[in-house]
């Protein structure tokens, strides 16, 4: 107690300390300052990449960026009023995330008017530049990016009726909707392909963590053997790895397809109980949306749409992968 | 066949109803699905129940104290973080680096103390707090890429098989039993009832409560730092996002478990029956192919139900009690 009363001076000075070495923290004043928005909270091992591309690209133009993540995991709410503040500071550029199609209509097209440029990276409205007047969007196609992982991994289905897991890790979610919506439209087509085979699916919440993932995904096989794929939204079901070898499956007797790259997808790759993996290149979305907004401010160059999601991985790919994730790029 | 005694002390164990639910439900699933009770699908609930447990028991020691802690999934992350640093980067000896993963846990513990017990902050808060620095330290001192978990280390005295368990199950029996025995046969033990459930008449009795509050909060981080570390050695990798979203699961645990969110009541047991119960319930909605929307809904049901029921069978041992005293 008597740190708390005799020392009010003491406190005052860890404050004013601190505070100090924040002032010290800020850098000089660049040319231009850009801001990029996610919805999600610093852990997420993906935005890390993002923000690599970012921070390179800000170097090499030597213009000012921040990362605004979340400070709650998906709180859209928060990332529209940090939004709203950013456009009221009057900055120079803005990249952000859409993952709910109305919420960021009115917010967006303030910053328009308002001559600041913004583009979309990672995941757009799910009407594209019909649903928001956001100027480009650089980033995966999502629906498009589940129809096609559906459709590669389907080249490796066993002959007979087909039986596959969707792993919807977000429900609600539109990034997580879209791409199992992709991956549900192939399956859709499959069945009417193939009118000889027994083709049937079933989605179930597989969260978003690689242990709980994992488990529900282990749970369900051991439930429903027939069960012939799974598909994930994200990268957890590489979760699933460890509890398929403790119960007793050999490599490559359950199909796995996923997305992104990160080490666990990778050492399964290694293992055989991931199969393919679409790499989204989150470096370039946050690379581009810098250079974008800088040749626009610099040179009054026009904003243009990236799809940077094409990219399938296979086992065969890792070990050539391996060095661009240890670089941070990839 | 049982005396009243004995059904009155059944019935007022906090952890009563929730066994009296888990055994409902394997009875019931058993005959619903016939993959529900065979070995392999109990394996699988047994290779995360250890980590989760483990969260849970700590979460129910600090609860009996009067207190809980928010900060747990972000120490989750924090340990083996610190670990894997120290493994792969300092090249310390792994045991030498876990144990200072733990010290870095301990550590979280003390500060949730400090600011809670000596700054007079609530729990709920002082904790929030914690749990974004302690994520945002997770990141930072990692860079947001973790070292990867080398191919080489050690792993199988901590999450090794034998047979159809892992090694990690016998590491949390061991714990359960040491937190049982303080809980139930020593002072200090007594001291954490007495603390949560009048706070100021344990002072008035002498008990030290600052050092009483101090040390279950210390327990309870470096318990979630092990079960991180033990997650970790057993999905061979460590991602920033580790352990998100826990801190819930395990005051959910210790509560359908018995524990009482105002403090004095709970048991080391009640957290296993309610870590085990939550799971058993996840699985049960994956085998019963429970449309992946309403997922979410059907675990949020059936966890008031539990609570619901804990709280019926107390009452109901309250009123055998007080008709026993007439």
């Amino acid at each position: 107690m008597k740190y708390l009363y005799g020392g009010k001076m003491k406190i005052f000075k860890l404050f004013a300390l601190f505070f100090a070495a924040l002032l010290i923290a800020v850098p000089a004043s660049a040319k231009y300052k850009f801001s990029v928005l996610t919805q999600v909270d610093t852990s997420n091992t993906f935005w890390q990449g993002i923000k690599r591309g970012m921070d390179d690209a800000c170097n090499t133009l030597q213009v000012d960026c921040q990362l605004v993540f979340n400070q709650e995991n998906g709180n859209l709410q928060m990332q529209l009023t940090n939004l709203e503040a950013l456009v009221e500071q009057g900055i120079d550029g803005i990249s952000l995330v859409i993952v709910e199609d109305n919420m960021f209509d009115e917010a967006v097209q303030n910053a328009i008017d308002a001559g600041i440029p913004v583009i979309t990276t990672n995941v757009d409205d799910s009407e594209g530049a019909e649903g928001n007047a956001r100027l480009a969007f650089v980033g995966q196609d999502l629906f498009q990016a589940g129809y096609e992982l559906g459709k590669e991994l389907s080249k490796s289905f066993p002959d007979g009726d087909t039986h596959v897991l969707l792993g919807l890790s977000a429900p609600g979610q539109s990034w997580a909707e879209a791409r199992i919506g992709g991956v549900r439209k192939f399956m859709e087509e499959y069945k009417t392909a193939n009118p000889n085979k027994k083709v049937t699916w079933d989605t179930i919440d597989s969260g978003l963590d690689t242990s709980v993932t994992g488990q529900r995904i282990c749970a369900y096989v051991q439930g429903h053997p027939e069960t012939t794929a799974y598909f994930d939204a994200g990268f957890w079901g590489a979760g699933a790895g460890n509890c398929l070898r403790d119960l007793g499956y050999k490599p490559n007797e359950l199909l796995m397809g996923m997305f992104d790259l990160v080490d666990i997808v990778m050492d399964e790759m290694d293992e055989g109980y991931v199969h393919l993996t679409i790499d989204q290149q989150p470096y370039l979305q946050g690379y581009l949306p810098i250079l974008q907004m800088y040749l626009m401010k610099e040179f009054g160059l026009s904003a243009w749409d990236v799809n940077t999601g094409k990219a399938f991985v296979y086992p065969s790919d890792v070990a050539d992968v391996r060095k661009y994730i240890e670089m941070g790029v990839r | 066949m049982f005396s009243k005694n004995k059904i009155k002390s059944l019935l007022s164990r906090p952890e009563f109803s929730a066994l009296a639910i888990f055994i409902f439900l394997i009875v019931v699933f058993t005959f619903v699905n016939e993959r529900f009770l065979n070995s392999r699908n109990f394996m699988v609930i047994l290779s995360t129940y250890p980590e989760l447990a483990l969260v849970a028991l700590g979460i129910t020691i600090l609860m009996i104290s009067g207190e809980f802690d928010l900060s747990v999934g972000s120490v989750f992350a924090v340990s083996p973080i610190v670990t894997m640093i120290l493994i792969a980067d300092y090249e310390l000896h792994y045991i030498v680096s876990i144990l200072l993963g733990l010290l870095a846990a301990a550590f979280i513990g003390f500060v949730n103390a400090i600011v809670t017990v000596k700054f007079k902050i609530p729990s709920f808060i002082a904790t929030l707090g914690m749990l974004f620095m302690a994520r945002s330290i997770a990141v930072v001192i990692s860079g947001g890429f973790p070292p990867s978990v080398p191919k080489d280390l050690p792993t199988d005295w901590l999450v090794g098989r034998v047979d159809m368990l892992r090694v990690s199950i016998f590491w949390l029996i061991g714990i359960a039993l040491i937190c049982n025995y303080i809980l139930k046969k020593t002072n200090f033990g007594s001291w954490i009832y007495a603390t949560g459930e009048n706070k100021e008449a344990a002072k008035d009795l002498g008990i030290n409560t600052f050092w009483v509050k101090t040390t279950c909060f210390i327990i309870c981080s470096v318990l979630a730092g092990f079960a991180g570390i033990i997650q970790s050695f057993r999905i061979k990798t460590v991602i920033t996002s580790l352990g998100q979203g826990l801190e819930l699961q395990a005051i959910a645990s210790a509560v359908v478990g018995g524990a009482s969110l105002m403090g004095g009541i709970g048991s080391a047991f009640g957290a296993l029956i309610g870590t085990f119960l939550l799971l058993i319930i996840d699985n049960i909605l994956i085998l019963s192919r429970i449309d992946g929307n309403w997922f979410k809904f059907a675990v949020g049901a059936l966890i008031v139900i539990a609570v619901i029921l804990n709280t019926l069978t107390k009452n109901s041992a309250d009123k055998i009690r007080l008709k026993d005293d007439d």
